[in-house]
């Protein structure tokens, strides 16, 4: 059974008096574990998708079902709560919380959750040292580069292991070189903890190391491809 | 260690320092101000209750039925016999100390001219429960009683260039509305604390005032003073109840705060004040509620993320309003500190009204020395905070109604 199910979903932005058809009847199932890139050029509706499926933007027709929820019907509490629970995000500009180090930026997501003091500890170095940030636990964003504070996001997502991660062009503000590593560490986490990840990109090297690429143009799924 | 709300908000205070420091100054310049203004209003209440009590009124006033009804003529025939109520007075439970007083319009004649004065006849050692006479007296000593001597006011001896020793005619109308005349000794000059009473007023002792007056054995007024513990106005009922029960008296037997209505002037403008400084605090929060606006757009991003991670928008709004808590505290604290500071300051300098007194015909000192009261300066603290942080709620609100993916977008 699938994980995600996204049953002819449609999403449209008002701009002025135009209206922009972002998403058109979009259907797509996602299975546990998956690591799947959402590709496609700018303004072909992944970062609509992927913030559909996270929850932070409202459908317009159609259904997403997680774990057979339909997420519609949520209200604004709920769809947090849910967030709070089931899924991690990593952001394009990693969206790090600059007064707060490494290992705050990371256990804070756990201190929103019902969890005891020492299991966070735990947890947040036991991740931290899995992203290869060990011995940089208290440096700020600011003292860190853009791969750094990439894998503290990456940390922030796995730490309260998540279901599901939702990463909107996770290499886009990288080298190729730093890139290319920290889809090896996202690949790694998704390998080691069984975590979907769903990520979106158009960037062909990035591309290369999903095990599903579904593409999307104009706001339509243009093809779906299973790698080995 | 786990990082909480508090700790993130109180960080975020130091990310543009200089517009947090902004923002607490507006708040402490207005705890200060209230802090200050206040202190000074409680002074000058405390110090017109005082010099009413003591030089005009005192804490209960027995008259004559029928005095205020013909007041304006100076009826000095309807007075009260201070044989008869003295000892009723004084007998109620309750009342401290009673002083007999007349007071008198009249003229000095001197140098062919009639120089206005206002006499007070008093029961000197009586009088000592409500006047501090060997305070207020910086030259010679307080008249005997029997003595056609005389205590001047300081500033009246002066515009009239008199000392201790000289001897000066005072004229009058009579209680049977005659004229009569009497050569004092002036044997003391006294500096009073109300400007008007240095200026205007001569004390003689009651019995020369009652022979000049022709009113033997009558006072125009008796004063009381009651215990600590006694309610002026449950006093002020009980003594006219036995002086109506005992000697078949009707009389006018009122506390002080009835017979002052400027007095009472003060204590509603001290009402009013309050609302006032409630304004002052808010027009000192719209700082805060503009840097608390701009912190969010500044960070509105940061909003999408923490809302994006999970936080509820109660918990956003609980983080920036914490945020502006804790520069309102700072401000708060700085303030109102500055302000016990001024006040401090003031309670040993004085703050000296003379010349913007002068002329002014209120029971007020002529230099004040507020006294710092620790009670109001908790108030004006923990008002501050509270005005100023609701304040910050306005803005803080925003933060939970931010749609999470228009805030992410946001550049």
């Amino acid at each position: 059974m699938s994980m995600i199910k996204i049953e002819k979903v449609s999403r449209n932005y008002k701009t002025g008096e135009t209206v922009v058809k972002a998403l058109k009847e979009v259907s797509l199932e996602v299975d546990a574990g998956e690591f799947l890139s959402i590709a496609g050029p700018s303004g072909s509706g992944k970062t609509t998708l992927l913030n559909l499926i996270g929850c932070i933007d409202g459908i317009d027709s159609g259904e997403i079902y997680i774990n057979d929820q339909p997420i519609s019907g949520m209200d604004k509490t709920q769809k947090t709560t849910f967030r709070r629970n089931n899924l991690g995000f990593i952001f394009q500009t990693y969206n790090l919380i600059p007064v707060l180090s490494a290992y705050e930026n990371v256990s804070f997501v756990l201190s929103l959750l019902d969890i005891p003091a020492d299991e966070i500890k735990r947890r947040t170095y036991e991740v931290l040292k899995e992203v290869g940030l060990e011995g940089m636990e208290n440096r700020r964003p600011a003292k860190l580069s853009g791969g750094q504070q990439q894998r503290i996001a990456i940390a922030r997502a796995l730490v309260k292991n998540p279901q599901i991660i939702l990463a909107d062009e996770p290499t886009a503000n990288l080298d190729s070189k730093t890139g290319e590593e920290i889809l090896k560490l996202m690949k790694k986490m998704n390998e080691k903890h069984g975590t979907t990840f769903i990520f979106s990109t158009h960037d062909k090297m990035v591309m290369e190391y999903a095990s599903r690429l579904v593409l999307l143009h104009d706001g339509s799924i243009v093809s779906d491809e299973r790698r080995q | 260690m786990t990082i909480k709300l508090p700790a993130v908000a109180f960080r975020n205070i130091f990310r543009n320092l200089r517009r947090s420091i902004l923002s607490a100054v507006a708040i402490a310049v207005s705890a200060m101000s209230i802090m200050a203004l206040l202190a000074l209003l409680e002074c000058m209440e405390t110090d017109m209750a005082k010099n009413l009590t003591s030089f005009y009124t005192g804490q209960i006033r027995i008259r004559n039925v029928d005095y205020e009804k013909y007041e304006r003529y100076n009826p000095l025939h309807l007075s009260v016999d201070i044989a008869s109520v003295l000892p009723v007075a004084e007998s109620v439970d309750g009342v401290k100390a009673a002083t007999p007083r007349i007071n008198f319009p009249a003229s000095l004649y001197l140098n062919e001219k009639n120089n206005g004065v206002l006499g007070v006849g008093i029961d000197f050692t009586k009088d000592a429960a409500f006047i501090d006479f060997d305070k207020l007296v910086t030259e010679g000593r307080i008249p005997n009683a029997g003595a056609n001597e005389m205590l001047m006011g300081s500033i009246l001896a002066h515009e009239l260039a008199l000392g201790v020793g000289d001897k000066v005619t005072m004229l009058t109308t009579t209680a049977t509305r005659g004229t009569n005349a009497m050569t004092f000794k002036i044997t003391g000059i006294a500096s009073f604390p109300v400007g008007a009473l240095s200026s205007t007023t001569v004390y003689v002792p009651l019995d020369r005032a009652q022979y000049l007056l022709r009113m033997e054995g009558q006072a125009q007024e008796i004063l009381l003073l009651t215990k600590d513990g006694y309610k002026e106005a449950d006093v002020a009922k009980d003594v006219k109840q036995a002086l109506l029960s005992q000697l078949s008296l009707e009389t006018e037997t009122k506390q002080w705060k009835d017979l002052n209505t400027i007095y009472s002037f003060l204590v509603i403008a001290k009402f009013i004040y309050y609302i006032i400084g409630a304004i002052f605090f808010v027009l000192g929060s719209t700082v805060i509620i503009n840097t608390t606006m701009m912190v969010i757009y500044e960070r509105m991003r940061e909003i999408g993320t923490m809302g994006a991670l999970g936080m509820q928008g109660k918990e956003l709004t609980k983080l920036f309003l914490l945020e502006g808590s804790f520069i309102s505290i700072a401000g708060s604290t700085l303030g109102t500190l500055i302000g016990v500071g001024i006040v401090f300051t003031l309670s040993k300098v004085g703050l000296n009204f003379t010349e913007v007194m002068s002329g002014v015909d209120m029971e007020i000192s002529s230099i004040l020395y507020p006294t710092v009261n620790w009670f109001t300066a908790l108030f004006v603290w923990i008002y501050a905070i509270i005005i100023s942080s609701l304040s910050t709620l306005i803005p803080s609100r925003k933060a939970s109604k931010i749609e999470i993916v228009e805030a992410l977008r946001y550049v």
